[in-house]
């Protein structure tokens, strides 16, 4: 009996001292420890496929088109046969017709009532990327340009924006953006350039 | 006796160094003092401030009046036409393809201005429109002071870059309530105008339509 009795205090001591052990109640004061990462991050959401479509090409034939009125009117170059659409008195988009959503898009603005610098509109902006969409990534940054990715309705959107200043005003006038997909990305980068470098006012 | 001379002379000689160490001691406040000079506490204030600049003097110009006559206006085109109760005989300039500037011919500069912006094309809340205005204030401007913010209005004043004193009010207006900013409007004026300009933004906000009275954009 006496054996029985110290049998069952051995066991039970051991069983106690197992889960204490799994659960050491710890020694000291708590202190934080460090986080991974160490700062909050977006997660990155689950990526739908992309429309299949061809590509954005290089070298597309351009044709010079009217935006704004009055002394405000200005001429650019854009792709022959997109469609054209108003977004505001201020902006302007073409993209090709009976394209799918998460194709590829050129936008134009005139943004001179902001009265901002390039550089205020640049940091603006990107602010406002940084607020509006998830996952947004700078993949080049000039004094007049960028160059990013950002997530949007689970898809992956490359991004190029650029900004002129026509007159020598110290700010800036016209706000260009192309968006599309990464195969897009290549033609993107041409299409603003050219785009940029052949407005005009009047 | 002759002891008593002596004396005497003794005596005034003391009385005559009491009085002067007396003397020198009331007048010691600006001693030299002694030992290796240290900084003291400033008194009153203890920080440097900035002595307010004045303003400059404001045009003679007559106050702006509430109720001035009004007429309906149009602004933009097609689907971003806006019509407006517009200040009768007040001029018109436009400053960009989705900006607007009216005043009164003959005016004085630093009087009394309306301005009104399509904004649609930023794509910003109210609030948010707000909150960038004032931030920009901030930056950009002198003697800020925030005197009231609404939900979709903000009154403030500034020291103009001309150092006007200014007293402006602002208004944005969502048409087609959207959720996006569609409109801006703002009167800055002397703080002899403000009843003037705070009546007549009232009056132009309230009256304000997107085309066919129905949704800008």
């Amino acid at each position: 009996m006496l054996a029985l009795l110290l049998a069952i205090g051995v066991a039970a001591g051991f069983v106690t001292s197992r889960i204490l052990g799994e659960n050491p109640s710890g020694s000291g004061s708590a202190t934080p420890v460090p986080a991974s990462p160490s700062l909050p991050v977006d997660p990155v959401p689950e990526l739908l496929p992309d429309p299949d479509i061809p590509p954005l090409a290089t070298g597309l034939p351009l044709v010079r088109q009217p935006v704004g009125v009055g002394d405000f009117r200005m001429t650019l170059p854009v792709p022959e046969g997109w469609s054209y659409f108003e977004n505001s008195l201020n902006e302007w988009q073409w993209r090709p017709p009976d394209q799918p959503d998460f194709g590829y898009v050129l936008r134009v603005e005139q943004v001179l009532s902001n009265r901002r610098s390039i550089e205020g509109t640049l940091d603006r902006r990107l602010a406002e990327l940084r607020e509006d969409e998830s996952n947004v990534e700078v993949i080049a940054q000039t004094r007049d340009s960028l160059h990013f990715t950002f997530v949007t309705a689970n898809h992956l959107r490359y991004g190029y924006l650029r900004w002129l200043d026509l007159t020598g005003s110290g700010d800036a006038q016209v706000e260009i953006a192309v968006t599309g997909r990464e195969v897009d990305d290549p033609g993107m980068a041409e299409l603003i350039a050219r785009v940029g470098s052949g407005v005009r006012l009047g | 006796m002759e002891w008593r001379g002596p004396a005497a002379l003794v005596a005034l000689l003391a009385i005559g160094v009491g009085g002067g160490f007396a003397a020198s001691a009331q007048s010691r406040g600006s001693s030299i003092g002694s030992g290796v000079p240290a900084p003291v506490p400033a008194q009153a204030p203890e920080m440097p401030v900035d002595t307010p600049e004045p303003y400059a003097a404001d045009p003679t110009d007559p106050p702006l009046e509430p109720g001035i006559p009004m007429a309906p206006a149009k602004l933009g085109t097609g689907k971003f036409e806006i019509t407006f109760p517009k200040p009768v005989g007040w001029s018109t300039n436009v400053s960009a393809s989705n900006e607007w500037k009216f005043k009164k011919p003959g005016t004085s500069n630093n009087t009394y201005v309306m301005r009104i912006e399509q904004i649609n094309s930023q794509d910003i809340t109210i609030e948010d429109a707000i909150d960038i205005r004032i931030e920009r204030l901030r930056d950009e401007q002198e003697d800020v002071a925030i005197l009231g913010r609404g939900a979709d209005s903000l009154e403030y004043t500034y020291r103009s870059n001309e150092d006007n004193a200014r007293h402006s009010f602002m208004r944005w207006l969502d048409l087609d309530a959207s959720g996006q900013a569609d409109v801006e409007i703002v009167v800055h004026g002397r703080e002899r105008d403000v009843d003037g300009t705070r009546d007549l933004i009232r009056r132009v906000a309230e009256g304000m339509e997107g085309a066919g009275g129905g949704p800008v954009g």
